[in-house]
């Protein structure tokens, strides 16, 4: 390889340049020490990375379902608490489906709201024959076709949840039969 | 006699074995002598050129990407199923490998942008090679043959995959530390009472006494667990955004948000 008089030549010229005295014993004599340093080109990323986008990536692919499952929007107002028309636990809300003629409506009390982006769902609770029956469903499911509110309550409980009411006075009963009967 | 004759003769005949008879020197001439045939020698089928033509590779390099977060995904007729987001971030070639050099045929791949301050200049030699910029990950695809090969500084997006197809996931599984037998081999444990002492959580036995003498390979015992490559397959994509750069995939991914991930053609589905 190289001998070793260029790196005691180098040994030398480094040392004067340093200053102090340059020990290369320990070092492998076949590198010869460079005082140049080769410049490498960096460049640049693309114009189309992501750079700080990539944190808020998530929220880009959220607003793409938006648009695909809930175009009009009506779907995103229910669940708007700036909405004074939103919905909230103690409605009562009936759900209607594309092809109703197959599917039949369902109507329940709304137990809970689940805010989950695209993945929001209600939980609705009602009686069918004295059986409390309890469905979830998702706001932005294309199946659905509507969401009603069918009524306010009196007064709605300071809770978000109630699930408590499940064997109580305050227990959801069978709307379905009671609209048929009363027009609810 | 005649009969007996006959019967010697016919005897003779039967019993005479082809003899060698030399009936002088003789010397064959040198064409119709057998000339040596040098058969070339099989490939050895231990070897790194067969194994590598044995395996069941891809045509054509994958991509890799970013398990960014879940999501729900509804079809038309009202199924709901769960989805991964994966980021593809400025995907670039940077190198090739050839069997003459390194043995097999793989696209190296690139993924997103890193400051240069946080390269090696090793590397930083690498990426200027590709005129690429300095990337975050680096990741390499085995193809099958040079058809699969893509130029150097290539930039690949999400649209390499379409939607509907299917697509193998590698990734890194989520890690989780040094497991018990419960949680790693979903061993029953011991029983809560009936004189079970400090062992409830244990897997028991670890094999015999004497005979064998020694514990089996291949025991299952407490251990690190996770944080392994673990390979999805046959995932379908379901959405393909090449303009925003990301990916849908049904299902999960292994390993936590952040995690790189290789995505290539389904191997099974081709």
């Amino acid at each position: 390889m190289f001998s070793r008089t260029s790196t005691s030549v180098l040994r030398t010229s480094i040392s004067s340049c340093l200053g102090k005295p340059f020990c290369v014993a320990q070092r492998a004599n076949y590198i010869v020490p460079s005082k140049k340093r080769r410049t490498i080109p960096v460049y640049e990323p693309l114009a189309t990375a992501h750079g700080e986008k990539s944190g808020q990536l998530m929220d880009t692919v959220r607003g793409d379902l938006y648009q695909k499952f809930d175009p009009s929007g009506w779907r995103r107002e229910l669940l708007n608490h700036t909405n004074k028309e939103c919905l909230r636990a103690g409605d009562i809300v009936r759900v209607i489906f594309k092809d109703s003629l197959k599917n039949p409506s369902y109507v329940g009390y709304l137990m809970a709201i689940d805010r989950n982006g695209p993945d929001s769902t209600i939980l609705l609770r009602s009686k069918v024959s004295q059986v409390g029956v309890e469905r979830r469903f998702s706001i932005y499911n294309p199946f659905i076709e509507r969401i009603d509110r069918v009524r306010k309550p009196y007064k709605y409980n300071q809770r978000n949840r109630h699930y408590y009411i499940k064997g109580s006075k305050r227990d959801a009963s069978d709307y379905e039969s009671l609209s048929k009967r009363t027009g609810l | 006699m005649s009969l007996l004759n006959t019967i010697l003769f016919n005897s003779r005949i039967i019993s005479s074995y082809p003899k060698l008879v030399r009936t002088g020197a003789s010397l064959t001439s040198l064409d119709a002598a057998v000339t040596t045939i040098t058969s070339k020698a099989a490939p050895v089928n231990h070897s790194a050129e067969m194994a590598r033509l044995r395996k069941r590779l891809p045509s054509r390099p994958g991509l890799v990407g970013v398990k960014k977060g879940m999501i729900s995904y509804f079809t038309p007729s009202g199924e709901k199923f769960p989805c991964t987001v994966v980021e593809i971030d400025s995907v670039e070639v940077l190198y090739t490998k050839t069997p003459a050099k390194e043995g097999y045929y793989a696209v190296q791949l690139g993924y997103g942008a890193v400051s240069s301050k946080k390269i090696s200049r090793a590397m930083l030699g690498h990426f200027a090679r590709a005129e690429v910029n300095p990337k975050e990950a680096i990741y390499e695809f085995q193809v099958k043959d040079e058809t699969g090969l893509l130029e150097i500084g290539t930039e690949l997006k999400a649209d390499h995959f379409k939607e509907g197809q299917y697509v193998d996931l590698k990734s890194v599984s989520k890690g989780k530390g040094f497991a018990g037998v419960m949680k790693r081999w979903h061993f029953a444990g011991l029983r809560a009472s009936h004189g079970t002492s400090v062992a409830h959580r244990h897997g028991g036995s670890y094999g015999q006494n004497q005979t064998p003498g020694r514990v089996y390979p291949g025991r299952k015992m407490p251990g690190h667990m996770g944080h392994k490559n673990a390979t999805i397959q046959n995932s379908e994509v379901i959405e393909v955004n090449a303009e925003k750069g990301y990916i849908l995939i049904k299902g999960p991914i292994s390993g936590a948000n952040g995690t790189f991930v290789k995505i290539q053609d389904a191997i099974k589905k081709q």
